[in-house]
């Protein structure tokens, strides 16, 4: 059935089609300038061929990038509407709408998702409309110990909000499907309960007054399945984390209002701070497993763009809605975490490759799951692209061209190499990747309340060129990380879905160096290749040369939170959410600072549970409350039981069993020092 | 003498030796430290659950928390293990300990009960999520057809 309107349809293929002809034309006008510079005055060879279709598959993303942020960019100038996405009717009418805010955790720091929760829900309830929202923690840890502390800390968080605080808790025996599965039990468990769930995930904050926003949405737009309000980074301090989230403050506005721009009702879903109709949701995005083994089988990993997929099939909009504000995560705090993060990211998006042609899909899902896959392959592309450069230029340097062939001739053949058109493509290419970039400054420097808290005009355009100068030797780094999931992923490697790391430690030198001699050792050896070749090549190369050769220092003074505090202090990379916290961050940073201050108490949770009369009860009221049954009675939990007995050291899996189990809880009260 | 006017209780009471350690187990897990009270109490579960078996003992209580809590009895499992936590916070086992299974409970400690009771979930739906269909898009049938089937 289609709930889509069709307000919006013809507008949106126009839009699509507008931006195809702009990439199509400019993807092709530069292939045929490279085709005239390699080719010079004797033809094609195979490699210059190969190095043109490579160079196509690269800069048609290029292209397409530049032409999206330039139609972003004049949206938010011309601060343009989503036409087809009705907005709520202006007032503050008590929402009559269910809305369920969903965290999915997995072996988190306790204290800090639960601030975070807690200041979400004071953000609600002080926007007025706390009546309409159900909260749940949604957990699928895995360590005992964390798992009962969970428990503790939602009791905690029930006690600190007062009576009828509508904070849930529920932890899964089995994490199946890792998150998306997680999700999935809560709809089946709870989901008809409600007519809108948020997903959030443990790094997520969200205003109150936002949530309420997206409730009011969905309401005036019955055709809405999902609406995805983009989150900004922020809360990080070292000096990775902080370029980041100012490079996402500055320049994101722009790519965001470009692909709301072209996607329009068939958007995408970014897996949290997104409000998602649950009826929608249960009737047709229930994840099959697919067929055969990991990484391409198995369940799938990057669920979210199947899932908005799966939304527009059913005959619901999906929509990217910038302009909602109030939407927060957290970023890795290092390079190698956001290298490992990414490697997870990439075995998902290559997994998509075996669900973007399936049935029913509509055709710009495909292009989502394109995208996504791109967003890594585009990596060995870029690999091949330069490996075959240099190896062009290498073969030209050892063999070289006869100026007289085999025929008398009275005038030599010159090699002809139009410098002048190599120059413009290389212009043409730089242009494409930092003229969205310069907008996305001019855009702020234009927002005199967002300029101002980011430090004023000469600290952004300084911030702006560090910035630009610190990605651009970042880039090398990350196109081999990529290249080698791109190829680790296609080998059936398979990396585990495990917890981000969310503290802002640094690398020490030993583990930056561990990680990128790799990367050294290359830039040394293409540095070296291109000096023999040509030093005029050489110098082209260096910016590749100087990101791979300084690898390890990049990845280990830019963890380091003292530089990224050292910025602060002098107001550079400053985002606005640093100058003035919202309300929401500001809140859940004293809730957090309060529980860290209090004492811990018993840290293994079995412990905790057998011994103390409160935990226990706890423990099974959390049990009671999802009506988790009784484990079976097996060897292994026979075996468990008697290592309780005999005091012997229990295994994660056996603590778990044991704290399933009614015999093992029921014999309390066993005394802490026990 | 003595023994004809107070008879050993063992003799009379319906639970045993082995049900009296569990129920004693059972009101420690509520705070219960006074030996009087204990008693007591041991004699009303007693009443209520003989067996001393563990889904006695939790049904007896879980009936008792529901009616104070104001809870059909189909969650009685639930009320016991909520009540459970409302009563260690309320410390009525220290406070209250001799209204934890009576008949009627006066009011303070029903408030205080319902006011030290957390949220529960709303009940299970246990609702189906059908999997979605992945199968790639068929071929034309021009197409699927084996090329053998075509050239001959």
């Amino acid at each position: 059935m289609e709930h889509r309107s069709s307000v919006y349809r013809g507008q949106a293929w126009l839009r699509r089609g507008a931006l195809a002809l702009l990439t199509f034309a400019t993807t092709g006008w530069a292939t045929a300038q490279l085709s005239t510079v390699l080719a010079g005055n004797h033809g094609l060879g195979t490699l210059e061929i190969l190095l043109l279709a490579l160079f196509v598959g690269c800069f048609l993303w290029i292209a397409f990038s530049f032409w999206a942020a330039i139609a972003g960019f004049v949206m938010l100038i011309v601060k343009a509407r989503q036409p087809g996405l009705r907005p709520p009717p202006p007032g503050d009418a008590r929402l009559a709408s269910r809305t369920a805010v969903v965290m999915a955790i997995y072996n988190e720091d306790t204290n800090r998702v639960f601030a975070n929760m807690q200041a979400i829900y004071e953000s609600v309830a002080a926007a007025g409309q706390g009546h309409a929202f159900d909260f749940y923690m949604l957990s699928d840890t895995t360590n005992p110990d964390i798992w009962v502390a969970e428990e503790l800390a939602w009791h905690a968080l029930s006690a600190r909000l007062g009576p009828g605080a509508r904070v849930f808790y529920r932890r899964r025996r089995y994490n199946t499907a890792k998150k998306s599965g997680n999700i999935a039990d809560f709809l089946k468990r709870w989901g008809r309960h409600y007519d809108y769930m948020v997903v959030l995930d443990a790094d997520s904050l969200m205003e109150g007054r936002t949530l309420v926003a997206m409730a009011r949405l969905m309401d005036a737009n019955p055709g809405a399945g999902l609406v995805q309000a983009p989150p900004v980074c922020i809360n990080r301090n070292t000096l990775f984390a902080r370029m980041l989230q100012f490079a996402g403050r500055i320049y994101g506005p722009v790519f965001a209002a470009g692909q709301a721009f072209w996607q329009m009702g068939e958007g995408n879903y970014w897996g949290h701070n997104a409000i998602i109709r649950t009826r929608a949701f249960m009737e047709h995005c229930g994840l099959p497993e697919l067929p055969g083994k990991p990484p391409f089988g198995g369940h799938i990993m990057s669920h979210d763009f199947v899932e908005a997929a799966l939304l527009v099939r059913g005959g619901w909009s999906v929509w990217l809605v910038p302009e909602l504000g109030g939407s927060y995560e957290e970023v890795p705090p290092t390079l190698l975490d956001y290298a490992k993060r990414d490697h997870r990211w990439c075995q998902g998006n290559l997994q998509h490759s075996r669900v973007m042609g399936a049935r029913g899909l509509n055709p710009v899902s495909r292009f989502h799951f394109l995208t996504g896959i791109m967003s890594y392959v585009s990596s060995p592309l870029w690999l091949l692209f330069l490996g075959l450069g240099l190896t062009i230029a290498a073969v030209n340097t050892l063999f070289p061209r006869a100026y007289f062939g085999v025929q008398k001739q009275l005038f030599p053949d010159w090699p002809i190499f139009d410098a002048a058109l190599a120059k413009s493509l290389f212009m043409l290419a730089l242009g494409f990747l930092l003229i969205p970039r310069l907008l996305g400054v001019l855009l702020v420097l234009l927002d005199r309340p967002v300029r101002q808290s980011s430090g004023g005009t000469a600290r952004i355009l300084f911030g702006s060129a560090i910035e630009l100068v610190y990605s651009t030797l970042l880039a090398p780094a990350m196109m081999l990380f990529q290249s080698k999931f791109v190829a680790k992923t296609l080998m059936g490697s398979t990396i585990g879905w495990g917890t981000q790391n969310r503290d802002d430690g640094g690398i020490p030198w030993p583990v930056a160096f561990k990680a990128h001699i790799g990367h050294m050792l290359l830039g040394v050896f293409v540095g070296l290749l291109a000096l023999a070749i040509d030093p005029n090549l050489f110098l082209w190369l260096s910016p590749l040369v100087a990101g791979l050769v300084l690898a390890v220092p990049i990845a280990q003074f830019s963890s380091r939170r003292d530089f990224g505090a050292w910025l602060r202090k002098r107001r550079l990379f400053l985002i606005p959410e640093e100058t003035a916290a919202p309300p929401v961050l500001t809140r859940a940073r004293e809730i957090f600072a309060d529980l860290e201050a209090r004492p811990r108490g018993e840290q293994d949770g079995l412990r905790r549970v057998l011994s103390d009369p409160f935990a226990n009860a706890v423990h099974k009221l959390a049990l009671a409350a999802t009506e988790e049954p009784a484990p079976d009675e097996t060897a292994e939990l026979f075996v468990a039981r008697r290592k309780l007995a005999n005091g012997q050291p229990l295994s994660p899996g056996e603590k778990a069993l044991l704290l399933y189990d009614r015999t093992t809880l029921d014999a309390r009260p066993i005394p802490a020092a026990a | 003498m003595d023994r004809l006017k107070f008879p050993n209780r063992s003799r009379t009471r319906p639970y045993s030796a082995e049900a009296e350690r569990k129920f004693r187990s059972f009101f420690r897990g509520f705070g219960i430290e006074d030996d009087a009270a204990m008693k007591e109490l041991i004699r009303r579960l007693g009443r209520l659950a003989p067996s001393g078996a563990a889904g006695d003992i939790d049904a007896a209580a879980g009936r008792w928390f529901a009616d104070v809590l104001g809870r059909p009895e189909s969650e009685a499992a639930r009320a016991l293990a909520a009540g459970r936590v409302a009563w260690l916070v309320a410390q009525a086992g220290r406070r209250w300990p001799l209204t934890l299974l009576s008949d009627t409970p006066p009011l303070a400690v029903t408030e205080a009960l319902r006011r030290g009771l957390p949220a529960l979930p709303p009940p299970l739906l246990g609702d189906p999520m059908p999997a979605a269909e992945l199968e790639r898009r068929r071929l034309p049938s021009f197409a699927a057809r084996p090329l053998r089937a075509r050239t001959a």
